[in-house]
Order: C-alpha cells, then structure tokens, then sequence
C-alpha cells in the first residue's frame, strides 16, 4: 500500500489525489460562524496581560526565533492559555496520527492536535501544523500539510462532521475548516497587531465547540 | 579526533575525560540559589495558572507538550530578551579540546549573550519528559555542554546550567574544574516560586556580565 506522510503533502496533491476542492473563506459557513462565535469570547484581565507579555516577547525576537523557539516561547504559551485540557478531551504536541483513505495510507506527526482523550488522543478536532519561521522557503506547504492531518482526523471521527485546523507561519496565524470534500481557509491573523486578542478568541470558540461536539458524542 | 555527542556523556565519563571535580557545593551556587527576586502580581498568578496545567498532565505529556505547555510559559515570563541576549532552543555547540575530544550538541535551552544568535552562552538547561523516562545521564548531557561554555567564554567565570526532568528542576555551577548541583526543586509545589526566583536571579547575573563585556 501506498503511503505518504504528512510532509510530503502539498494541496494540489491532496486535491488530485482525494478530490479535495477550496472554496472560498466567505462561503464556508462553518468557518465563517467560528470566526464570527470568537466574538462573544471573554478574555479575562490576566488573559490579556500574559498575551501582551508574550506578543512584546514576540515582536522583538520574530527575526530571531527558530521553530522551536517560536513555539517553546509563542506558540505554546498562547494555545496552552486557552486552556484545553479537560478530562475529556486535551491538547497533544508531536503525536502520530494516520488513517487508510481509499488504496493510500496518510500518516505522519501533527504539531498540535484538540482531540477527545485525556492522556492520549482519540478523535481529533482540531490540527494545527507547520510552525514555520517567519522567513521559510524550505519546509513544504503548509496548507498541504494541516490539510493532509485534517484528512486522517476526518477519516479517524468517520461522523460527517466538520474537522477544524490551522498553520502557523511566523507571526500569522490562519484557520480552517474541511467538510467532506470541500475545505477553506481564513484570512491571515497577525499575532503581532491586535489580531492577537482575535486568534485567542477564535482558539476559546474553538474549546466551546469541542465541548458542544462531545456531549453529542454522549448522547 | 573523537566526536562525543552532549546526549551520550556522563559525569562519570566528564570527570575522568576533563579532569573534573563534584562538590557538594560552590559559593557561587549557594548564592544563586538564595535568590529573593521580587514576583509581580501577574508574574505569580500566570506561575500558578502553568503550575495547574502542570499537575494536571505531567504523567501525560511529552517533551514536547512539557516544553510548550509549561517550561516555554516560565522561561518567556522571565524574559531573556535584550539588544545583547536572548534565550535560544535547540541551538548546536561544539568544541575541540586539547585533548583532541569535540564535545557537540544541541542544548534544549541556552541563555547567552547575543540576540539573534548565541554568543557568549552564560546558561546550558537540558530538557527531559516524565520525571521515569529520562534516558541517559542528564547531568551529564547538561553538563557536557556547560563544558563548551566555558571553552568558549574562555573568561574564567563560572557557567550556569540546569536539567528538568517533568516537574523536578535542578541547577548546576561549573567553576573551573569543579561543579555542584543542586537539590531538585519541584514545579508542582511552592518551590515553583524558588525555580522563578532563581532565573531571574540568573537574569540578572547575566545582565551584569553582559555590561563588563
């Protein structure tokens, strides 16, 4: 059987190969409802505190870092604020994911993961791949890349609902959304301007949906 | 010459290579390690929103996830950023030694003169997952690239370090050739406190050395 890795995986490969098809952001009502639902999230005073802290830290150091620094001293702080980590369901770094889809295994590590599962992951949400550099010319596609773990979350759940994601390339921050074969992408979020306090609320909406998708797991 | 990794050594190996030396303790570590560094309001309610995370999921997580979800946060909170230093991650350091051993590696975490890229490099921490799991000779991988610092500086001042193994933090003085390492101190309990107080402490030192460079 043939098998590719979620490296390898460009977005005209994943459309010519899985018939994936991008639609545009404005007509993805599921997106575009997740976006618009960050608005009603709260940021508390500590919230916004930390955030700044850690976009001041930012901007000094976005010529400076490599990915592991975007992401030990970025990244990882901002998601880990949100705070997902429940006893049904949390956030994983660096863990393997992989699905038959027709005559093709996709497998490969996805950078950050939302899945149901305490200590290890079960059915993934949400994947968020590539933290890249802010000057990065050689690390594949990251569009492929979040697409392909999307891909196998969606094979994974098998519950015709949608799978949410995102990559980060240096300071920006886009989203998206894969239903059925259909997939779209967000605008760019610079987390260096206020947009900061919007990719925050965008990651809250997103733990309301994860939580609204596992009591209908429940029933 | 003979290439020796920072992720194969051990302090048995060091001592007898370099002619080391562990004591119980140094001056210099007591002093460190007595940091009494003012904690802000919001420096201590962000420690104490990490330290949950923690004890939630330190059996958990993986290096990875113990990087990005904990010591990551309480690195940044200390920020090491300056026009003349930075903390740097997985950045390689290497050295020949008159003895013909080229000590090389990458250190997990650096505190070190230079903003984009280390070049004094003043503090050598190594990073590893659940506190069961530590493969090798932490010390020894630490310490190995303490040794580089100090070769490197070539200043006859002494050289920082620390290894974190899940939720137990320890830290290490090289001065010379003698080094001491401390008692670990634990994330999960108040002693987190002490682990913040003693990065800023080191924070501090560095900005020092930085101004007499």
């Amino acid at each position: 059987m043939e098998k590719l890795t979620f490296r390898n995986c460009d977005q005209t490969l994943l459309e010519k190969t899985f018939g994936l098809v991008e639609i545009r952001n404005k007509n993805c009502k599921t997106l575009r409802e997740w976006i618009e639902s960050a608005n009603n999230q709260p940021i508390t005073d500590l919230e916004q505190s930390f955030l700044l802290h850690q976009q001041n830290y930012m901007i000094d150091n976005i010529y400076s870092w490599n990915e592991q620094e975007w992401i030990a001293n970025f990244i990882g702080p901002v998601i880990s604020l949100v705070q997902f980590s429940t006893l049904q369901f949390n956030a994983f770094n660096e863990r393997i994911i992989s699905a038959v889809i027709g005559d093709i295994e996709l497998l490969g590590k996805v950078d950050g993961m939302i899945a149901t599962g305490r200590r290890e992951p079960e059915k993934p949400y949400f994947c968020l791949q590539e933290y890249k550099k802010e000057k990065d010319t050689d690390s594949g596609d990251p569009v492929g890349q979040a697409l392909s773990a999307m891909l196998v979350a969606q094979a994974i759940n098998n519950d015709n609902l949608p799978v949410y994601g995102g990559y980060v390339r240096g300071r920006d921050w886009f989203f998206m959304v894969l239903e059925g074969k259909e997939y779209a992408i967000s605008r760019q979020f610079d987390a260096s301007e206020e947009d900061l306090l919007d990719i925050f609320r965008i990651l809250k909406a997103l733990k309301g949906i994860v939580a609204e998708r596992i009591k209908l797991l429940e029933k | 010459m003979e290439k020796w990794n920072f992720r194969d050594c051990t302090t048995e190996q060091l001592d007898e290579t370099f002619d080391l030396e562990q004591v119980i303790s140094l001056p210099l570590l007591e002093e460190w390690l007595a940091a009494s560094e003012e904690i802000t309001e919001l420096e201590k309610n962000i420690l104490l929103f990490y330290q949950s995370q923690l004890i939630l999921n330190h059996a958990n997580w993986n290096e990875q996830e113990l990087i990005q979800n904990f010591i990551g946060p309480v690195l940044a909170l200390v920020q090491f950023t300056t026009p003349k230093s930075n903390a740097f991650s997985e950045r390689p350091l290497k050295y020949t030694f008159p003895n013909g051993i080229e000590l090389i590696g990458e250190v997990d975490g650096l505190i070190a003169g230079g903003k984009k890229k280390p070049k004094v490099p003043y503090c050598c921490i190594q990073e590893f997952k659940k506190e069961n799991d530590a493969k090798g000779d932490p010390t020894g991988q630490a310490l190995s690239a303490m040794l580089v610092a100090q070769a490197l500086n070539n200043d006859g001042l002494a050289v920082y370090g620390g290894v974190i193994r899940g939720q137990e933090w320890s830290f290490i003085l090289l001065e010379g050739n003698q080094y001491a390492v401390s008692l670990e101190f634990n994330a999960a309990k108040n002693e987190l406190f002490q682990i913040f107080q003693i990065l800023k402490r080191l924070k501090r030192t560095v900005f020092q050395r930085i101004e007499i460079i």
